[in-house]
């Protein structure tokens, strides 16, 4: 017997005890000390994990409708008014798009400038968004392109007629009971500015060619789209657009894309991060805080395992009287204890991510589930009990949350975080008690507790 | 704790001027006061004395369970002082000694096998042959249809015995018992003392017992009467048993 088998004899024998411990005298892999504290991190990280998978869609979902609809990135020739015509613009929009090649998906000239809506007595500002839409001369229509969002009246239909014809949110239409076919008008500063008479205003009426939906309230209430042409002929910008906007394939990384822009375009360059910073910050923000309960979370449920460990090490302190008087080190008491909390915490995180991701995937189904239990269930009740009128249950009413499906979005990368934190945090959690373990001599045990 | 290699005799434990303290707070309360004497190879010794008189200090301290205050402790050769290192003690209480305590202190969630193999798995046998040698001892004491019982599943008296199997498996130079019969019927502690009579006559394995029990007392070849943290009567004064 050398001495290296001796040694890993003994910690084999650690192993073993510690597994024991684990189990106590349970049938089960776990005995119910260890399974409470077991359950406790199981329960954190499963429900962590369904939070931030629901918070992830939502903002994924935010975002997308975001860089759906929105330029990726905005040039102008003027920083400040943001309004300055671009002349020759159809020249920069070919040189923009040799220039950037397969790195952006669409280089295209718009108008985006505010305007004032009128319904009949209703009023409101809105923006005018002038799209250079693919016209079909056959079909005297325009084609939406790829990214222009959802169409919802006519449902899923792909093109607008030209001529006058408006495209807006489902949310203002809704607002203001309108559909296809009903007339709104915009009202917008014409000609140029002089002290005795202001800015003439313009004011055409125009007929709802369709109904737009991004998922983004703001933007369905406050956006009009037009075709270029039109918005042109609105604003009297014959020929010129007020911004050449960029869509990028790689919307993660806008600022590199910026650099490439600029090599083009030597006038004012924003994206859409630009323009959208306190939003960004706000889902930053949002997503920070999160992380940080999250890890709350965890960290409650590793105190569970510091006093399951606690306890254990509290059961058997006197066979760790008689395992010291027989010679095991204060190292071997270390890893029999260490190992038994962590294996509390390394199975309930690990088990708790895996049924987080199930539950997560299938959130869904499982809340419509328990909505037809509890619809049938109240329903009854309030017919044959209660004699009142039953409204059925829904757990994501639609109207509320704006979203038809519950959008559920998995970040692996913060899964992964989350596993080694919870691993390392039980390690940590198991060494605390652990420690106690190693420091009792046979006797304090003897001269306290009569071992 | 250093090897002494040229020992001036063989004998397998010498104390010499053993003292020991304990604080209280303010109160001191010195348990013994300077103890020395000597067991040879294959004795039986008994230590006696009335409740305080530092017996189960005493044996503590010849255990490794805790550190002498001043004075010296020489057991198969290996000396314990006061500033010796935790890793010596761990391997002093691996090679030098079997404890058997008043109480059998089997460790509950394991079998009576399993408890018997621990020293054996402690000292770095593996699994196969500390089962083989542990199976022997418990068959020798008469426990031999017991292996896979838990201690909750076997009476006090067939516990005590375990004790005692896992205190002499490993074959320690010396074998320390602290009121062993403290906690056993009349039949149970016959029945003991035969146990440890047996092993001790056949495997001439050196022991020293701490006890009230004159029965126990009397199967010792040699007993020290220990009063006021001194040995009163010299070895010499109490011969051996006939």
């Amino acid at each position: 017997m050398t001495d290296r088998q001796s040694k890993i004899e003994r910690i084999k024998l650690a192993l073993s005890i510690s597994y024991r411990y684990s189990r106590g005298k349970s049938r089960f892999l776990l005995s119910m000390n260890a399974f409470l504290a077991f359950v406790g991190v199981f329960v954190g990280t499963s429900l962590l994990v369904v939070v931030m998978s629901i918070f992830g869609g939502f903002q994924a979902q935010l975002k997308k409708s975001i860089f759906q609809f929105d330029p990726h990135i905005i040039l102008t020739v003027d920083r400040i008014t943001g309004g300055e015509k671009i002349p020759a613009w159809q020249k920069w929009k070919e040189r923009l798009a040799a220039d950037l090649g397969t790195d952006a998906e669409s280089v295209e000239g718009n108008i985006q400038s505010p305007a004032i809506f009128r319904r009949r007595k209703f009023l409101d500002h809105v923006f005018v968004r002038g799209i250079d839409f693919i016209a079909d001369a056959a079909t005297r229509t325009y084609e939406l392109p790829a990214y222009f969002p959802e169409i919802v009246e006519p449902l899923n239909q792909r093109r607008i007629p030209q001529g006058d014809y408006a495209i807006i949110g489902r949310e203002m239409a809704l607002n203001l009971g309108l559909s296809v076919g009903d007339s709104i008008e915009l009202i917008v500063p014409r000609g140029q500015f002089s002290l005795q008479t202001g800015v003439t205003p313009s004011i055409r009426t125009f007929k709802v060619g369709a109904l737009f939906k991004t998922g983004h309230y703001n933007y369905d209430t406050k956006v009009v789209v037009l075709s270029l042409v039109t918005a042109q002929n609105l604003y009297a910008l014959p020929d010129a657009v007020q911004q050449i906007a960029v869509r990028v394939k790689d919307t993660d990384h806008l600022a590199r894309m910026r650099k490439k822009v600029a090599r083009s375009w030597p006038y004012t360059i924003r994206t859409i991060e630009d323009e959208q910073r306190n939003f960004f910050a706000a889902l930053r923000l949002e997503k920070t805080i999160m992380i940080v309960i999250v890890f709350l979370f965890i960290i409650a449920a590793m105190v569970g395992i510091v006093i399951a460990t606690f306890n254990i090490v509290r059961a058997h302190r006197r066979d760790i009287g008689i395992m010291k008087s027989l010679g095991f080190s204060r190292g071997h008491m270390l890893i029999i204890f260490a190992v038994t909390g962590m294996a509390m915490g390394v199975l309930g995180s690990v088990s708790g991510i895996f049924a987080g991701v199930g539950l997560a995937n299938n959130l869904e189904n499982i809340l419509h589930g328990v909505e037809n239990v509890i619809n049938p269930i109240g329903k009854f009740y309030a017919e044959n009990i209660s004699h009142n009128l039953w409204t059925d249950v829904r757990l994501i009413p639609r109207d509320v949350y704006y979203f038809d499906h519950l959008p559920i979005d998995i970040d692996w990368a913060l899964l992964r975080v989350l596993g080694y934190v919870s691993v390392i945090l039980s390690v940590l959690a198991s060494i605390i008690p652990a420690r106690k373990a190693a420091q009792l001599e046979p006797i304090d045990i003897i001269r306290k507790a009569e071992l | 704790m250093s090897e002494t290699h040229n020992a001036p005799h063989t004998s397998i434990l010498q104390v010499t001027e053993l003292c020991k303290t304990y604080r209280d707070g303010e109160v001191l309360a010195e348990v013994l006061k300077g103890i020395s004497f000597t067991v040879e190879p294959g004795e039986f010794v008994a230590i006696q004395g009335s409740s305080g008189a530092g017996k189960s200090t005493l044996l503590n301290l010849l255990g490794a369970l805790d550190k002498p205050d001043s004075g010296r402790i020489v057991v198969d050769g290996l000396e314990l002082t006061s500033d010796i290192k935790n890793e010596r003690v761990e391997r002093f209480r691996r090679d030098k000694v079997g404890f058997i305590f008043q109480n059998h202190y089997l460790m509950q969630e394991f079998t009576v096998l399993e408890n018997v193999m621990l020293p054996l798995r402690v000292q770095g046998y593996n699994a196969a042959d500390a089962r083989i040698k542990a199976t022997r001892v418990l068959e020798r004491i008469g426990l031999g249809h017991r292996l896979q019982h838990f201690p909750s599943q076997i009476s006090g008296g067939e516990s005590q015995r375990v004790a005692v199997a896992r205190a002499v498996v490993k074959n320690p130079p010396l074998i320390l018992a602290d009121e062993p019969t403290g906690n056993l019927d009349s039949e149970n502690r016959e029945r003991f003392i035969g146990v440890l009579n047996a092993l001790q006559a056949e495997d001439k394995l050196t022991i020293i017992v701490v006890t009230h029990e004159a029965e126990l007392a009397m199967a010792a070849s040699r007993r020290l009467l220990m009063k006021d943290g001194k040995i009163e009567l010299p070895d010499a004064l109490l011969s051996p048993q006939p």
